[in-house]
C-alpha cells in the first residue's frame, strides 16, 4: 500500500524508472516498522535455545516492551549452517500410517501438483557433479530431506554403486528451500512454464 | 522473433497479498484523484490464489485501511480468533504458558483465522472491479532494463520449450510487459527478486535473510471437538533445543482445521527432514486428539497436505 501510494504520487509527477525512495521513508514511519522492529530480536534470541531464547525474548518484551537497546543480528545465511553428517545424529523417524502421517508422495499428490515434463528443468544445477561429490559424500544429500516433495532422489545401481541424482522436477510445489538450503548453492530455482505447480484451492 | 510488447503505468509481479494490495491502492488513488492510470499483475500459479499456502492468522488492520467495506463486500474472514493457546511440548506432556507471560505476538484478540489463499482470491475480485488487469498463468522470466539500467519491466516465460531447450510444436514465445514502474511481489526468494538482489546489491549491509519452510494441512473434524477460532501455538518437541521451530492448529469455519508446522532453515543438522518433523508433530497427544476424531468420522478426511515456505523478516529492519 506504502509502495502504491509512493508510485502514484510519482506518476502524477511524471516520473518515470526511477528508484522510489518515498517508499521506504514512509515505511519507517508506518505501524508495520513500529510492530515489525518490536518484536525484531524473537528469531535471533530463539536460535540461542528454546529455553534461553524464551527467557530472553520475554525479558526483551516483558519488560522493555520491544523497545530494548539492542538489536541481535544474524551473520550466517542459512545454508551456511548445516553441519556435516559425520559431526551430527541421524533422525529415526516414525513410518507413515496412512491416517494420521502421511508420506511425501501422497501429500504432493494431494496439492495437485503439475508440471509438462518435456520442458527445460526449472530446478538448475551451476555444477552437475556437486550433488555426488559434495552434498552426498559431506552432508549425506540433504535435499533428500529438505525437499519436502521429494523431488531430489538419489538412485544407485543393485549393488549400492554409482550413485547420482534424479530430480523429479514435476512434483515441486514452488517452496523454493532447495534454493535457500542447499550448503554448495548448487541449486538454482528458476520459473517453469507459467500456470503450473500447486493448484491449492484454499490454503 | 521479436517479442510481442505491452506498455502499462505500473506492471506487478505476484497475485499474494503484497502484489494485489499495491494494485488495488493504485486504482483507488487514481479514481479519487480522477486520473486513469493502467496497472497490469501477472500471477505464475493457474488462477490467484493457486500457489498461496499460509496460515493464517490474519490482523484486519490493514486490510481496514485499505478495504474499510470489507465486511459488508464478502471478505472471507469468518472465523474470528476466540481463544489463544500456547504449549510447551515434550515427547507425551504439554505445558501450557498462562497467556499473561506471551509475549504480544501470540495474543491474537481481534485477528481472524483465515485461508489467505480464499483472502486473495477476494482481493483479486476487488482488484479486477478496480480495473486492474490480471494474468493469471503466466511467470515473470526475466527482467528487463533500459539503457541506463533502470528497469524496464519482465518478460514472461516462453511456454511449449523442450527439454533442451528447443522450440516444440506447441512454442509460444514470452511477452514483454514494459512499466513506467515495476513492483516485484514475488514473495520470499524470488526468481526476479534474486537477481534484482544481485545487480543492484540490495544485500549490501544488511544481516543475511533467514528462512523458515511451512507446511500445512486443512482437516475436517467432528463438531464436537471444533470451537470456531480457536488457535494453538506450540514449541519445543519434536524440535531439538536447538533447532527453532513450532507447530500451530487453527479452527477454521465448517469445521475445518489448519494443522502446520515451522521449521527455522538456519538448522544444522543434516539429517533432519522438516516434513517428517511435521508428520511426527501430528502425533502429540495434544494434536492428534483433534485428528483422532477425523478418523473416527467417514465423512471427515485430511483435505490438502501441501506445503510452502515463510519468510521471516529479522533482517528487513537492519
Ligand atoms: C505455513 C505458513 C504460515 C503462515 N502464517 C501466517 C500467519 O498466521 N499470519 C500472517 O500474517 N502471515 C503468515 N505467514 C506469512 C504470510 O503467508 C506471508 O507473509 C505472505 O504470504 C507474503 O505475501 P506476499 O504477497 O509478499 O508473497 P506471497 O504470498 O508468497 O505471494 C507471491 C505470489 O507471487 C507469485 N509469484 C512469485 N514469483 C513469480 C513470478 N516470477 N512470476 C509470476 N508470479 C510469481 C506466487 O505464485 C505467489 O502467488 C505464514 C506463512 C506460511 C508459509
Ligand atoms: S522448490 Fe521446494 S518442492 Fe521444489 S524442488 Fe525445491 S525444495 Fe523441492
Amino acid at each position: 500500500m506504502l509502495a502504491a501510494e509512493a508510485c502514484f504520487d510519482a506518476l502524477a509527477k511524471e516520473c518515470q524508472h526511477d528508484e522510489l525512495t518515498a517508499y521506504p521513508e514512509a515505511f519507517k514511519a508506518s505501524w508495520l516498522h513500529e510492530e515489525l522492529h518490536l518484536s525484531r530480536n524473537f528469531k535471533p534470541w530463539m536460535a540461542k535455545g528454546l529455553k534461553l531464547g524464551s527467557l530472553m525474548f520475554g525479558i526483551d518484551q516483558m519488560v522493555f516492551g520491544g523497545k530494548a537497546p539492542w538489536t541481535l543480528h544474524n551473520t550466517k545465511p542459512d545454508h551456511a549452517k548445516l553441519k556435516l553428517a559425520a559431526d551430527t545424529q541421524p533422525i529415526i523417524y516414525p513410518k507413515p500410517d496412512g491416517v494420521l502421517n502421511f508420506d511425501r508422495l501422497s501429500s504432493v499428490f494431494l496439492s495437485s501438483t503439475n508440471h509438462e515434463e518435456d520442458q527445460p528443468c526449472h530446478l538448475q544445477l551451476k555444477d552437475a557433479a556437486i550433488p555426488i561429490s559434495v552434498n552426498l559424500a559431506q552432508y549425506d544429500a540433504p535435499e533428500q530431506r529438505f525437499c519436502p516433495a521429494g523431488v531430489y532422489e538419489i538412485l544407485r545401481d543393485e549393488n549400492g554403486s554409482n550413485p547420482r541424482l534424479q530430480i523429479n522436477a514435476q512434483n515441486c510445489v514452488h517452496c523454493k528451500t532447495c534454493d535457500i538450503k542447499d550448503p554448495s548453492q548448487n541449486i538454482n530455482w528458476v520459473v517453469p512454464q507459467g500456470g503450473e505447480g500447486p493448484t491449492y484451492p484454499n490454503m | 522473433m521479436e517479442r510481442e510488447a505491452m506498455e502499462f503505468d505500473v506492471v506487478i509481479v505476484g497475485g499474494g497479498p503484497a502484489g494485489l494490495a499495491s494494485a488495488i491502492r493504485l486504482k483507488q488513488l487514481a479514481a479519487q484523484k480522477g486520473s486513469e492510470i493502467s496497472v497490469c499483475l501477472i500471477e505464475k500459479g493457474a488462477e490467484i490464489g493457486a500457489h498461496i499456502l499460509s496460515g493464517a492468522l490474519m490482523d484486519p488492520r490493514a486490510l481496514n485501511e485499505l478495504l474499510p467495506n470489507w465486511q459488508q463486500d464478502g471478505a472471507p474472514l469468518n472465523a474470528p480468533v476466540s481463544e489463544d493457546r500456547f504449549f510447551i511440548l515434550s515427547e507425551d506432556g504439554a505445558i501450557k504458558i498462562p497467556n499473561s507471560l506471551l509475549p504480544k505476538c501470540f495474543h491474537n484478540e481481534g485477528n481472524y483465522v483465515i485461508s489467505l489463499g480464499n483472502v486473495c482470491r477476494w482481493l483479486g475480485e476487488q482488484a479486477e472491479a478496480l480495473g486492474v488487469e490480471i494474468y493469471p498463468g503466466f511467470a515473470g522470466a526475466e527482467v528487463l532494463f533500459n539503457e541506463d539500467g533502470s528497469v524496464k519491466g519482465v518478460a514472461t516465460g516462453d511456454m511449449g520449450r523442450l527439454h533442451d531447450g528447443s522450440e516444440g510444436p506447441n512454442f509460444q514465445m514470452g511477452m514483454e510487459l514494459l512499466g513506467k514502474y515495476t513492483f516485484f511481489a514475488e514473495g520470499c526468494r524470488g526468481h526476479l527478486g534474486k537477481q534484482l538482489e544481485a545487480k543492484f546489491n540490495l544485500r549490501e549491509g544488511v544481516d543475511p535473510q533467514t528462512y523458515g519452510i511451512g507446511l500445512k494441512e486443512l482437516w475436517e473434524i467432528t463438531p464436537e471437538m471444533h470451537q470456531l477460532g480457536l488457535v494453538i501455538h506450540s514449541g519445543g518437541w519434536p524440535m531439538q533445543p536447538d533447532t527453532y521451530g513450532g507447530g500451530f492448529l487453527y479452527h477454521l469455519e465448517n469445521n475445518q482445521i489448519a494443522v502446520g508446522f515451522v521449521v527455522g532453515l538456519g538448522y544444522s543438522n543434516p539429517h533432519l527432514s522438516p516434513f517428517e518433523e511435521f508428520q511426527r508433530f501430528k502425533t502429540h497427544p495434544e494434536i492428534r486428539k483433534f485428528l483422532e476424531v477425523a478418523r473416527s468420522n467417514p465423512a471427515c478426511w485430511p483435505l490438502k497436505p501441501a506445503l510452502m515456505h515463510l519468510p521471516k523478516n529479522a533482517s528487513t529492519m537492519n
